[in-house]
């Protein structure tokens, strides 16, 4: 809605216009939360890189006495730490969040605020991983933190708990990255953008984004599991009492290796990106680039054992996860292939973002054929755990990451800058970086043949190694200053660089369509697609929507708006009214960190009153959430017509609440396979003392009592929604009294049992399972409430009812996860004799 | 218009894989717990999977009227060749590798 007098320009500036001042930093957009996620994300690669320097010049010679043994393992877990989940990782991110939405052509992806709170959350837990520094207790356990080291037996410090702190916040900020980005990809993009017409970044990222929402549960649950072995003494990996450290191995690299990919995918497709732009014609193969990203991203969840081949597993394991492990490069061998396609015969622009390219292809294919090469099992017991494995995947990262990332960073410059950087720089610091990498890792491969362990502090003279970790070192400092002569040149042409003007690189996709700088509003209307290419195909309809004149070119409603799609031909569905300015997400985050820092001191007072906090912050985020404007329909322009508001299997906020729980589900499915693992080592299972301790009959009753609670959650719903207002706090209320109930028979039955889960992993596996659906009831229970309570207010109508759809949604989660642990209990088949837990 | 459910159907395969993989994971984790013969109940699903992998080429059919670029159909169907492929190495290296030990 614009005020009389005000054109639709002048009113979509006023409403998506970025605070001044310090108040800049309660924004939600993109264009700024996106800002500071790269400028983060870089900030922590200059502090890991300065780590792997310290190491360099540790190694630059025999018996150097720069790091002892104890720095040289905490500087080695912090690099590696920090450059795989709080830069890695977390820059792939922030690019979606800064990138996709004007590539996507809409002003913003659905969920800002949530965005938001995942930065704020991320940037305060990589802090806090940094802190231990000031503390003392640095994590020294390596990246992958194995058990039992990082155990409480040989961990008593505090090393391992912040390792851990750190990630619980990158799993934070990566769930709300998921759900921004799932829900970003397939519901906001401009009309017309159909998903044959969706530029591949955007696929990389659809793709990174579900890998996340598999990949990472696992790991929360490992997390969660291994703290609880550390605080409370909980032995699930402790082989004297039932637990096994493979477990730990298990949880971590079903995470750990898709995560290379969810680095490399995003790589791959930034090379995608500038590819096409550089030699002015389409990227050869489109559809066969989607085809190996998306068989990419589900491979790779089929290798996880490959980290795990000297760890003494089954023969056929070895061989399962060795044939997966190559069968994994064709699909990124059609990517080569497609990009050296798109290359032949083309006269590139060998401008510097084209030179990383480049350089990425080199590298890459090298770090690709070592891979294959260990891959194979006989080769990889030779070279595990030297520096062969080290050269190699550095080569994939650096190759994979930061040079299509520094390209990338080159190319998009332009759009919050308005300008370019300096060419003559940038060229250097390609070269630099390029020689310097090679001479550093180079070597490597030769010292790891040579029999140099990798994670050792120094190393005798007179093996050899001598002069291949001097030119090493020379080489990593080679690298360094090129980073940094980057570094410099980003600063430098931030101000002062050459102006862009309009679409510089003359490419062709959408985030070029308008002028450079990005102006606040991302685009003065919104453009209907017809193209792959729209800057190319369609240039004279581009130029209309940049001069306001396609759709949504002013603000219908009173706020900041955004367009909903349908998911595959990007129909128009519903303007989205999305979060602006405020600072309820800086303050959520603040308490999440106050929580799980004090958590970690053993404060538990503090940590108690933090989750208070936290809980009671995230309640009033929700309380404001799912508003509806006033005006039911709006004209968005061209004669399309789309409401503001739906409370449908379509909506963004529902499939939101899918991909939530979809991601705790997958947490669910971690934990099941923890048990079945941990059945699977133990000789007896109920180990004796347990056999027989639970009366079927309590464990039927519960699950009934389950069942019922989702029934009456449901049918006061569908009542509701009918028109019958009481029937919702009769229904929601009844489920919360159910809960209650079986919270109650559930504590005692256990109790009564005697399940002492200090004693052996099967009774710790068991409680763990309670305290899930414990919590999940808690979970739904305080969602009703909320529910009734917005329905006191007004808020929840039979017609605005997302959020009872959402508390619905909880239930049926609730009882079902509670429902399938009971069956795993009663059923799972006992062994060595052993009847199981219950007496039938 | 392709609709939601096409547009599953044709990133279905590789997940088909997946869950193919992790079936003779822990089968064999299984059998060689309990000393199964697995062979059979491994044939079984390998061709399962095959089957279905095939299977879905034909509903993708449908897509080449409805779209004439041809994306959908060509991606479904790579994703589908490709998956079939890793289907089979899969089996191979379990039959060829005596699987406890
Ligand atoms: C900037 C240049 C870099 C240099 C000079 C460098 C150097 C090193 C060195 C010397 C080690 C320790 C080797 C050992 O003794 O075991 C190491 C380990 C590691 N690096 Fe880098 N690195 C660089 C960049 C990166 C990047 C960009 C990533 C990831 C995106 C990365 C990930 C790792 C990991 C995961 C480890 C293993 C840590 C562990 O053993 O727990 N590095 N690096
Ligand atoms: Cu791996």
């Amino acid at each position: 809605m614009s005020a009389p007098g005000e054109s639709g320009r002048e009113a979509l500036n006023r409403v998506w216009a970025q605070p001044r001042g310090w108040r800049y930093f309660s924004e939600v957009n993109n264009t700024a939360v996106g800002l500071w996620y790269l400028a983060a994300g870089l900030g922590f690669f200059a502090v890991a890189g300065v780590l792997a320097l310290l190491m360099r010049l540790q190694l630059a010679w025999p018996w150097m006495g720069f790091l002892g043994p104890e720095a040289y393992n905490q500087v080695f877990t912090m690099h590696g730490t920090i450059m795989m989940v709080v830069f890695a990782v977390p820059i792939m991110e922030a690019v979606a969040v800064y990138v996709l939405p004007q590539m996507l052509g809409v002003r913003d992806l659905p969920f800002p605020r949530l965005s938001s709170y995942g930065f704020w959350c991320y940037l305060l837990g990589g802090l806090l991983l940094l802190s231990s520094f000031l503390f003392g207790p640095v994590p020294n356990g390596g990246w992958f933190m194995y058990t039992p080291l990082s155990g409480p037996e040989y961990t008593p410090g505090l090393n391992t708990d912040f390792w851990l702190l750190g990630l619980t916040f990158i799993e934070i900020s990566a769930v709300a990255a998921c759900i921004e980005l799932i829900v970003g990809i397939m519901k906001t993009r401009a009309p017309g953008m159909s998903l044959d017409r969706m530029p591949i970044l955007g696929w990389a990222f659809l793709t990174v984004a579900v890998m996340i929402l598999f990949a990472f549960p696992p790991l929360l649950l490992g997390d969660v599991l291994l703290e609880a072995e550390r605080v409370l003494d909980w032995p699930f990996f402790d082989a004297g009492r039932g637990g096994d450290p493979l477990l730990w191995q298990h949880l971590f690299w079903f995470f750990g290796h898709p995560e290379v990919y969810i680095i490399f995918l995003p790589g791959a497709a930034m090379v995608s990106t500038i590819l096409p732009t550089f030699c002015g014609r389409p990227l050869v193969g489109h559809q066969w680039v989607v085809v190996a990203t998306i068989a990419t991203g589900i491979l790779s969840f089929g290798l996880w054992v490959h980290h795990m081949f000297a760890a003494g597993i089954p023969l056929l394991s070895l061989s399962l996860f060795s044939a997966a492990s190559m069968a994994v490069a064709i699909p990124s061998g059609i990517q080569v292939f497609a990009w050296l396609a798109t290359l032949w015969g083309a006269r590139p622009r060998w401008d510097t973002p084209f030179l990383f390219v480049i350089g990425f292809l080199v590298i890459f294919v090298i770090g690709g054929l070592t891979g294959v090469m260990v891959a194979s099992v006989p080769f990889d017991w030779q070279v595990t755990d030297t520096h062969f494995v080290v050269a190699h995947f550095h080569y994939v990262l650096i190759g994979g990451a930061i040079f299509p990332l520094f390209g990338a960073l080159t190319y998009w410059f332009p759009l919050p800058s308005g300008r370019l950087m300096d060419e003559t720089v940038g060229k250097w610091s390609f070269w630099l970086m390029f020689v310097g990498f090679n001479v550093t890792f180079f070597p490597l491969h030769v010292l790891g043949l040579l029999g140099m362990p990798r994670r050792v502090y120094t190393y005798p003279g007179g093996l050899g190694w001598e002069w291949l970790n001097l030119t090493a070192t020379i080489g990593a400092f080679v690298l360094g200053a090129g980073v940094a002569v980057f570094f410099a040149n980003l600063a430098w042409s931030w101000k002062r660089g050459r102006p862009a003007g309009h679409d510089p690189w003359k490419a062709g996709t959408l985030e070029w369509a308008g002028p450079t700088p990005l102006t606040d509003s991302g685009g003065a209307s919104v453009p209907r697609v017809r193209s792959l290419h729209p800057l190319w195909d369609q240039p004279a309809e581009m130029a209309a929507a940049a001069r306001g004149e396609a759709l949504m070119c002013r603000p219908t409603t009173h706020g900041r708006e955004t367009l909903r799609v349908s998911a595959v031909s990007a129909e128009p569905q519903q303007v989205i009214q999305v979060s602006g300015p405020g600072w309820s997400q800086v303050a959520a985050a603040a308490a999440t960190a106050v929580m799980f820092g004090a958590g970690t001191f053993h404060l538990w007072g503090v940590a108690a009153a933090g989750g208070v906090v936290t809980l009671a912050l995230l309640t009033r985020w929700a309380w404001h959430s799912d508003r509806q404007p006033p005006m039911a329909r709006v004209d968005i322009g061209q004669g399309i017509v789309v409401p503001t508001y739906a409370a449908d299997h379509s909506s963004h906020a529902w499939w939101a609440a899918v991909v939530a729980v979809l991601f705790d589900g997958a947490a669910y499915l971690a934990l099941l396979s923890a048990y079945v693992f941990l059945w699977l080592v133990n000789p007896v299972w109920p180990p004796p003392p347990w056999e027989g301790r639970i009366a079927l009959g309590d464990i039927l009753a519960g699950g009934g009592m389950l069942a019922v609670a989702a029934v009456l959650a449901h049918a006061g719903a569908g009542l509701h929604r009918r028109g019958r207002h009481w029937a919702l706090p009769a229904g929601l209320g009844g489920a919360v009294a159910v809960a209650v109930a079986v919270a109650w028979t559930g504590l005692s039955t256990l109790t009564a049992a005697d399940l002492g889960p200090t004693r052996h992993a099967f009774p710790a596996t068991v409680w763990v399972m309670a305290l899930y659906t414990l919590v999940h009831l808690g979970v739904a229970t305080l969602l009703a409430l909320l529910v009734l309570a917005r329905q006191a207010a007004g808020l929840v109508t039979p017609v605005r009812r997302m959020t009872v759809m959402m508390t619905v949604l909880a239930w049926d989660f609730a009882a079902f996860t509670g429902l399938a642990s009971m069956a795993m209990l009663v059923l799972w088949p006992a062994t060595g004799g052993g009847g199981g837990i219950c007496t039938w | 218009m392709v609709s939601l459910r096409d547009a599953t159907l044709v990133v279905a395969a590789p997940g088909l894989w997946f869950g193919y993989f992790l079936l003779v994971y822990g089968v064999h984790a299984l059998a060689c717990r309990f000393l199964w013969p697995s062979g059979p109940v491994l044939a079984a699903v390998t061709a399962l999977t095959a089957a279905a992998l095939a299977a879905e080429a034909w509903p993708l059919r449908r897509l080449a009227r409805i779209e004439p670029a041809g994306f959908y159909r060509a991606a479904g169907l790579g994703l589908g060749a490709l998956s079939l492929l890793a289907t089979l190495w899969v089996a191979a290296t379990s039959w060829m590798v005596p699987p406890c030990g």
